[in-house]
């Protein structure tokens, strides 16, 4: 049991860190609007058009190490269930 | 003797001495006028934009210290990528959209001017407005005059007219304007850099 919660945990701290590093592996929060450039050819003004799009944050760095440790530390509450199999092998 | 020359050049002559200068409206149809503004803290840099501009401004290509003008900006049109930030950013103790909708700035002067073909540089003196807090603003600016491109840039069923295109850079601080003063500095600075690049039209 305590091996199953520690690998669901390492899976949750490695998944946190992904999303944050496809999102950018920004400083900040997430993101729900994207700015592309543009230039106005005739007053060679540039400015940027405003987009839908969802880019993840520091947040999700954050809540993966959060449930990750919280899931891990949890762990250490159960018992490992290879040793119990092996004393019950034992006995 | 045909005194239609004389009375041509005469005329020619009036019209320049007394020229007035063309007015031109900032809101922009195409959306291109945007406001950008950063805010860099050590925890966390801060950029957006507002593109909810208008106003009008007095410019003559041939005394461009003359220039007048107000340009306004609608404070409900500030944008930032977070949407939490940006409830935040026009909630009451930030920007206060619902009190001063309105950011305005007043040109008073032009100093140091400086032309070369239909290119302005000066020094931008005005009266800044955010929060109902009026502090005076300088900055370097530079002022396009393109004169007839107006079809140009709106498409054949537009007016025949001209464009101005101003830019300029500035700084200000958020506690002279009671932007939540002295608070969150370490993820919101205080300095404010604005950026602008924005066009007016004048229809014939």
């Amino acid at each position: 049991m305590r091996f199953a919660i520690q690998k669901l945990s390492f899976c949750l701290l490695f998944g946190g860190l992904v999303v944050w590093l496809i999102g950018g592996a920004k400083k900040g929060f997430y993101v729900s609007t994207e700015e592309r450039p543009q230039s106005d050819p005739v007053t060679e003004i540039e400015y940027t058009e405003t987009h839908s799009k969802f880019l993840p944050g520091i947040e999700s760095l954050a809540i993966g190490v959060l449930l990750g440790g919280s899931f891990y530390f949890g762990s250490f509450l159960f018992s490992k269930a290879s040793q119990n199999s092996h004393t019950h092998a034992h006995e | 003797m045909n005194k239609f020359p004389f009375t041509l050049v005469l005329s020619a002559l009036t019209c320049q001495l007394s020229a007035t200068p063309i007015s031109f409206d900032f809101a922009d149809p195409k959306g291109v006028n945007t406001i950008n503004f950063n805010l860099d803290a050590p925890l966390e840099s801060i950029n957006g934009n507002a593109k909810g501009v208008s106003g009008r401004v007095q410019f003559d290509p041939q005394e461009p210290e003359v220039t007048k003008g107000t340009i306004d900006l609608d404070v409900s049109t500030l944008h930032v990528a977070n949407p939490r930030m940006k409830g935040h950013m026009l909630g009451k103790q930030w920007m206060d959209v619902e009190n001063h909708p309105d950011i305005q700035f007043n040109v008073s002067s032009l100093r140091n001017v400086e032309k070369t073909a239909n290119i302005t540089t000066a020094e931008l003196v005005g009266d800044l407005t955010i929060k109902g807090v009026t502090r005076e603003v300088s900055a370097q600016i530079t002022l396009t005059y393109l004169k007839g491109k107006l079809k140009a840039r709106i498409g054949p069923r537009g007016a025949e007219g001209d464009l101005l295109v101003l830019r300029t850079k500035f700084s200000v601080s958020r506690s002279d304007f009671g932007i939540n003063a002295g608070q969150n500095e370490e993820r919101v600075s205080d300095e404010i850099e604005i950026s602008l690049s924005i066009a007016g039209q004048a229809p014939y």
